[in-house]
């Protein structure tokens, strides 16, 4: 289990994540929610209550409760311990705003972190990347989204021919990557694809991000913040 | 249409297509796009006394031939095509004043098989632009999944 994946089932709020994966998504979408067998399942209108009760209005709350239904429950082998049952509940046609009290520490949802990680993990089980390129990129990902409170994009990801991966952003003229050798610093590279203006240095995951790079992220952050 | 390789080091002509093989990346399916680490020269290209990327004329190659040529790396599962015009046209931004151009060229190897002689090589890409010569590269390359490519063409 990577760093990122324990920051996100640990110690971040289960619920922020949740309310945020839906706030990203207005309209149709489905989203997960991991339960204690203790516990057992709550039902509709807890889980929802408590996916939603940091962001949303009494009136949101209520529109999107009347459109969700479950879709599945199944067992998680991941985390037998703790969290062993997941369900998964779609929300169609809703509109949900957000509470202006939005918690500051909002988690990463948890499709975004799996989409991606996901991704990670099979191309380096394929033996395309290594296990600390993996790791790195991870790592990365996790400081870039963490600086945008969550709200950066997921970005695109691809392997090169010698154990290189390449993360990118892009969006309209702008374009940021991150790439990743084994025994390398990472290097950050923008451009403006108009303009030119491109711009590079190497970027460690835990030392404080450069400005620059913090305004380019700007470019890239999710539509529903 | 070509019908003969021409001179080591000598331009490809106007009008020729080459292709690239490269991974998939993961927004694949939602996007079409290459990436631009697919342009990037390895670390023998990077070595060798005049750096060029790897590519093959489109008119003596054919997509599995590249792919074979190449190393049959499990990985390349997309066939990149790019106009050579189209590479050629390429510029860093409209706020560079100077900048290397990319020129793709004939790059003879010394291999026997099947489609060797579409071997090219795009140069201008060791220089202080190549990160954005790659991401303008993979904006124009058409990226087509290599099985599909053998679908419709199965030599």
């Amino acid at each position: 289990m990577s760093d990122l994946y324990r920051t996100t089932t640990e110690t971040r709020n289960w619920d922020a994540l949740l309310a945020h994966d839906i706030l990203l998504r207005r309209g149709g979408f489905e989203f997960a929610e991991e339960l204690s067998t203790t516990d057992g399942p709550p039902g509709k209108d807890e889980a929802i209550r408590r996916a939603l009760k940091y962001t949303c209005t009494a009136q949101s709350f209520g529109e999107v409760v009347a459109n969700v239904k479950p879709m599945e429950t199944h067992a998680n082998p991941q985390h037998h311990r703790k969290r062993p049952v997941t369900t998964v509940w779609t929300v169609e046609q809703t509109s949900v705003e957000a509470h202006p009290a939005c918690p500051e520490d909002w988690a990463v949802p948890v499709r975004r972190v799996q989409e991606i990680e996901n991704y990670l993990n099979r191309i380096c089980a394929q033996g395309f990347i290594s296990a600390d390129v993996r790791d790195d990129a991870l790592r990365a990902w996790n400081a870039l989204s963490a600086a945008t409170r969550n709200a950066l994009i997921v970005p695109n990801a691809c392997p090169g021919d010698e154990g290189d991966l390449l993360l990118t952003w892009d969006r309209d003229d702008h374009h940021l990557e991150l790439e990743f050798v084994r025994g390398s610093p990472a290097v950050v590279f923008w451009a403006d694809r108009t303009r030119g203006m491109p711009w590079e240095s190497e970027f460690h995951a835990d030392t404080p991000l450069e400005r620059r790079l913090l305004s380019a992220l700007e470019f890239f952050l999710s539509p529903a913040r | 249409m070509i019908e003969k390789r021409g001179e080591d080091g000598a331009p490809l002509p106007d009008g020729e297509w080459v292709l690239r093989l490269s991974a998939r990346p993961k927004d694949f399916d939602l996007n079409g796009k290459a990436p631009p680490i697919a342009f990037k020269l390895s670390t023998t290209e990077t070595q060798e006394k005049m750096p060029r990327l790897s590519v093959f004329a489109e008119s003596l190659t054919s997509p599995k031939q590249a792919w074979i040529i190449a190393g049959a790396k499990e990985h390349h599962e997309l066939v990149l095509r790019l106009s050579v015009d189209a590479i050629r046209a390429l510029w860093p931004g409209a706020d560079v004043a100077n900048a290397e151009t990319l020129d793709v060229v004939w790059h003879h190897i010394a291999d026997t098989q099947p489609g060797a002689e579409g071997h090219a090589a795009i140069t201008g890409l060791d220089g202080t632009h190549r990160r954005i010569y790659r991401m303008k590269l993979a904006d124009i390359a058409q990226a087509i999944p290599r099985d599909l490519q053998e679908s419709l063409d199965p030599d």
